[in-house]
């Protein structure tokens, strides 16, 4: 049924107008963001961008924002690709074999989803301290690692693999994790893709553990960097700060828009019954 | 009976005290012999990472020995807290610089070494420093740590916007009654300001006015007795008065709220939004600059007071703390560090690139022979203000040992009556009380 | 699935860097954390002093705390609803038939890729009482400039509308994956049977979207409970008194700013129960098993 012609411009405006309003915060922080100092302190504040550059070098000279990309960056990689590990295993252990204890264990990485970060956060310092880790990297990895989201994610995407293709690998003799790995791996690209885009973005936005966990300033990540840029610029120079955080924003979104299709195909999956 | 007790006790420890110190100087001798790494944390912002980083650097040259790994590590809150846990994971930074207001905590904190403990080593000359400086570190008769960066609250105002008011710009407000002449010139003035004065919502400035009344913030001689605090006493007649005129400016449109934190003030003070505003003295540098980018020029004023108030200012900013747990050559190294920063010739370098006070009399007097005051009128204001003020234990400040709790608790209290959810009165009880709980409860634990 | 591997020791094995994990970040903090509620700790831990019920106590009849509750409790409500409503309606309009929708979706849903401390950054530059962007404009507008984050009741509403806009490309992506499993058949059964679309919306999108729905309705409240700290933290830091201190923020102060170490794991164990309650609801009403952080 195509829809009338007036109906559809109505709907494209529609549309248009609610992409405008969701993306004016940034536009006008990408407008700042190029203004002289002299611009950002006028009153009626200047509408239009200028070529005032600089201040995406002075923010990523006056926090360090280089070094803190690097450090948001390895932890996000790292513990999206250890979460997809051990979640791939545990995921492919509860669904391809029988064992004792199967469900008792079951329960308690289901437990997990009761304990997010603050409900622990008091003692996990302590633990992270003990082992000498604040202001390391494996502080802010480690923790991270395993979680409930990964492992029930892969479970059903791995319950929806046929049995034929299981009976047949057993037939032909086949070992549990060379099936692993041949078979079920390649049949879930769409799920780790999803798990990448769902991690990488929690992990790399993350905030009040850095917070916490971290005090130097080779180990500081991005999102404390913007806390920082508000009170290093000590006369909120708009133009400085919106330039560091508009440099934030980038990783994730370049990670969101390049794994777009399959992140969405990985959750329109999951949301099947 | 109990008097008497006291005072042989007292006695006693003043002549140990000095026996102790001697003893210790005459036993160890500790040299550094070969490379020492040491960390330096601190909470100095913006332009002033480099100027740190400067000093420190001709700190190395001169001592070649010594390696030092500058940080800035945030807010002093934050600079603060890591230290903490950097403590607990059992690597603190060498020396750290923290606020005025954890002094007490931190001689309760078990982590630091008093420098008193570390110039057996190398002696440190206490007399050439500023005695409110001096005073403000120095509890029990003991110096735990090393006056670095010291300031005043000061009064700013945009010289241009007075004369268009018709007001002389020579003639800053020294009263609280002037503050509020001047306000509603100002006002009723076509200037194009939101209010005509401001500063930010910070504790820091209610604690200032009560020094300036020489009024005690807490009980047990403003907690300088030699016992805790345990009473509040900021909700008393004086934090009343305090508050009463502070809001009620808030109230008639004569004070622009800006929230918390130290950028709104100075950015409303910049753009031409107020035309007065208090801040600290160190900001003579940045908000002279940020004037004279629109062609303003500026002058600087005493706090205004309450009509016969007797007491002045007390120095706030930072001083350098030592932690205990290092090899005694990295502990020395700690000390030169601390000695060189608040040495003539870096707070001399600290003083012009800031504005905060130089903690040293023969700084102060290398300035002067410069003709430095001269050219720079408005630093001369800050020093003379704070030389004006007379020594008492109200006018030292007050050692809390929850200081940055019970601010938070008069921050609320003074926001609760802007938004006229409370009186000055019922916000400042509340607060006390609370203040009261948090002192009860840190006294038992440091007991 | 009835096929099963037989291996005795390889699920073990396949599960044990999974459970270390588990155990030393997870369920044994949880439990100290637990144990040190009954605690009052030295501002640097030199000291423990049992203290029964002391924190909780304390807790319950902190004027401030019970605030903090409250004020969690509204800006939940807010965020919940609205970014619920605002993300239907979006979904709604993605979803329909028309040329560019794949490049209409990109533009809608990467608000998913904004952090707490971003939308907390954006939303200061444009309300900030001093040099805010944004004051000129109302004044020029209404005549008058509110005092955006100076008041208590407008600082709520502002970081309502930042939290709600930071997670709007989580819920349109959702209330999208859910619009395209609602059976199309039963809409165009419906369509023929002359149901007009607010019709077909109302009797069929809507009830079929439900376990969607709650699903994020349980989502955006642990959001709003938990998430949300980093734009507090940068947008008001708890204030203009207490008015946007939610319970994460408080629990960050005492523990971290005031030291109260076993007052804070008092706090937790409060967080915790909310969390077991929420997911006690959740499991009972829709039986689902996925989380999203």
């Amino acid at each position: 049924m195509r829809k009338k012609l007036v109906t559809r411009i109505i709907l494209h405006f529609l549309i248009i107008l609610s992409i405008l309003i969701v993306s004016l915060p940034v536009i006008l922080s990408l407008i700042i963001s190029t203004q002289t100092p002299a611009e950002v302190y006028s009153s009626p504040p200047k509408l239009t961008p200028s070529g005032n550059f600089s201040n995406y070098v002075d923010a990523w000279k006056s926090v360090n924002l280089g070094r803190m990309m690097l450090n948001s960056t390895f932890i996000a990689v790292m513990v999206t690709t250890g979460k997809i590990i051990l979640s791939v295993l545990a995921a492919f252990a509860f669904t391809h074999f029988e064992f004792k204890g199967k469900n008792l264990l079951f329960f308690l990485v289901l437990v997990t989803l009761l304990l997010p970060i603050p409900v622990r956060i008091v003692a996990l310092f302590e633990v992270v301290r003990s082992f000498h880790w604040i202001d390391t990297f494996w502080g802010l990895i480690f923790p991270f690692l395993a979680s409930a989201t990964g492992t029930f994610l892969f479970i059903q995407r791995f319950k929806m693999i046929p049995v034929e293709l299981l009976d047949a690998a057993k037939l032909d003799g086949c070992s549990p994790l060379y099936y692993l790995w041949k078979i079920v791996i390649p049949l879930s690209g769409n799920t780790i893709g999803a798990l990448v885009v769902i991690e990488f973005i929690y992990i790399w936005n993350q905030y009040l553990w850095p917070l916490m966990a971290t005090n130097s300033k080779e180990m500081r990540v991005v999102q404390i960097g913007i806390k920082m840029l508000t009170q290093t610029e000590t006369m909120n120079n708009w133009g400085i700060i919106m330039a560091g955080v508009m440099i934030c924003m980038v990783p994730p979104l370049i990670v969101f828009f390049i794994m777009q299709e399959s992140f969405m195909k990985g959750f329109a999956l999951a949301s099947e019954k | 009976m109990k008097r008497s007790v006291l005072i042989v006790i007292l006695s006693c420890v003043l002549i140990l005290l000095p026996m102790y110190t001697f003893a210790g100087g005459a036993q160890e001798k500790v040299k550094i012999t070969g490379p020492v790494t040491i960390q330096f944390w601190h909470a100095m912002g913006g332009a002033r990472i480099q100027l740190i980083q400067g000093i420190v650097d001709s700190f190395m040259k001169e001592n070649p020995n010594i390696k030092v790994k500058v940080q800035y590590t945030g807010s002093y809150n934050d600079t603060l807290n890591k230290t903490k846990a950097a403590a607990k994971a059992g690597n603190p930074p060498h020396v750290f610089q923290l606020y005025d207001v954890g002094t007490l905590g931190m001689v309760y904190s078990g982590i630091i070494v008093p420098i008193d403990d570390l110039s057996k080593w190398e002696s440190i000359n206490w007399d050439d420093f500023f005695s409110p400086v001096r005073n403000y570190y120095t509890i029990s008769g003991k110096h735990y740590s090393m006056p670095f960066n010291s300031s005043t609250p000061l009064l700013y105002y945009n010289k241009n916007f007075f004369t268009k008011a018709g007001l002389n710009p020579e003639k800053p407000p020294k009263t609280f009654k002037d503050v509020i002449e001047y306000s509603k010139k100002l006002k009723a003035s076509d200037l194009g300001l939101k209010a005509p004065i401001t500063w930010n919502l910070h504790s820091w400035y209610f604690e200032q006015f009560h020094c300036i009344m020489d009024a005690p913030f807490v009980n047990n001689d403003n907690g300088r007795s030699g016992k805790l605090p345990t009473k509040a006493l900021f909700n008393q007649e004086p934090g009343q008065k305090i508050l009463e005129w502070w809001t009620g400016m808030e109230k008639d449109g004569l004070f622009l709220d800006v929230g918390p934190g130290w950028a709104n003030h100075r950015a409303a003070f910049g753009s031409g939004e107020v035309a007065m505003v208090m801040s600290s003295t160190s900001d003579v540098n940045q908000l002279t600059k940020l004037l004279g980018e629109k062609n303003w020029k500026m002058g600087t004023g005493y706090v205004p007071r309450p009509e016969g108030a007797k007491g002045g200012v007390t120095i706030g900013g930072g001083s350098l703390w030592i932690t205990k747990d290092h090899p005694k050559q990295e502990l020395l190294a700690a000390f030169k560090l601390v000695k060189y920063i608040s040495g003539d010739e870096s707070q001399i370098k600290w003083h012009k690139g800031t504005g905060y006070f130089p903690v040293r009399k023969t700084a102060m007097e290398k300035l002067q022979k410069e003709g430095w005051f001269e050219e720079n009128p408005n630093f001369l204001t800050a020093f003379k203000q704070l030389q004006e003020t007379p020594y008492t234990v109200n006018t030292a400040g007050a050692l809390i040992g929850t200081f940055p709790e019970v601010r938070s608790y008069i921050q609320t209290a003074i926001q609760k009556v802007y938004s006229g959810e409370m009186t000055v009165k019922q916000a400042l009880d509340e607060a006390a009380a609370k203040a009261d709980e948090s002192f009860k409860e840190w006294n038992e634990l440091v007991k | 699935m009835e096929s099963y591997f037989k291996n005795k020791w390889l699920p073990y094995l396949l599960l044990l860097p999974t459970f270390i994990i588990l155990i030393v970040f997870l369920f044994y903090p949880a439990f100290e954390t637990f144990r040190l509620s009954f605690y009052k700790v030295h501002p640097f831990g030199i000291k423990k002093i049992f203290a029964g019920l002391y924190n909780f106590k304390k807790l319950f009849r902190s004027s401030d705390y019970i605030y903090s509750f409250k004020i969690s409790f509204i800006f939940s409500i807010f965020v919940v609803i609205g970014g619920l409503f605002i993300s239907l309606l979006i979904a709604l309009l993605l979803n329909q038939d028309l040329k560019g929708q794949r490049i209409y979706r990109s533009f809608l849903i990467w608000p998913y890729a904004l952090s707490p401390a971003i939308s907390g950054a954006i939303f200061r530059f444009l309300f900030n009482p001093a040099n805010g962007y944004l004051n000129y404009f109302f004044k020029a507008i209404f005549g008058f400039e509110p005092a955006w984050l100076t008041n208590g009741s407008l600082a709520l509403v502002i970081i309502t509308i930042a939290a709600t806009w930071k997670n709007l490309g989580y819920n349109i992506i959702f209330y999208l994956a859910g619009l395209q499993n609602v059976q199309k058949e039963a809409l165009d059964a419906a369509a023929i049977d002359g149901a007009g679309p607010v019709k077909r919306f109302v009797f069929i999108t809507f009830p079929l979207l439900s376990p969607t729905t709650f699903f994020l309705l349980i989502m955006n409240l642990i959001y709003s409970y938990f998430s949300s700290f980093g734009l507090i933290d940068v947008l008001t830091e708890g204030g203009p008194a207490n008015a946007t201190n939610i319970l994460i923020y408080q629990l960050y102060r005492d523990f971290f700013i005031n030291s109260k170490t076993g007052y804070a794991a008092a706090e937790s164990l409060v967080l915790f129960s909310l969390v077991v309650l929420l997911t006690l609801v959740q499991f009972k009403t829709t039986g689902r098993k996925v989380h999203y952080q």
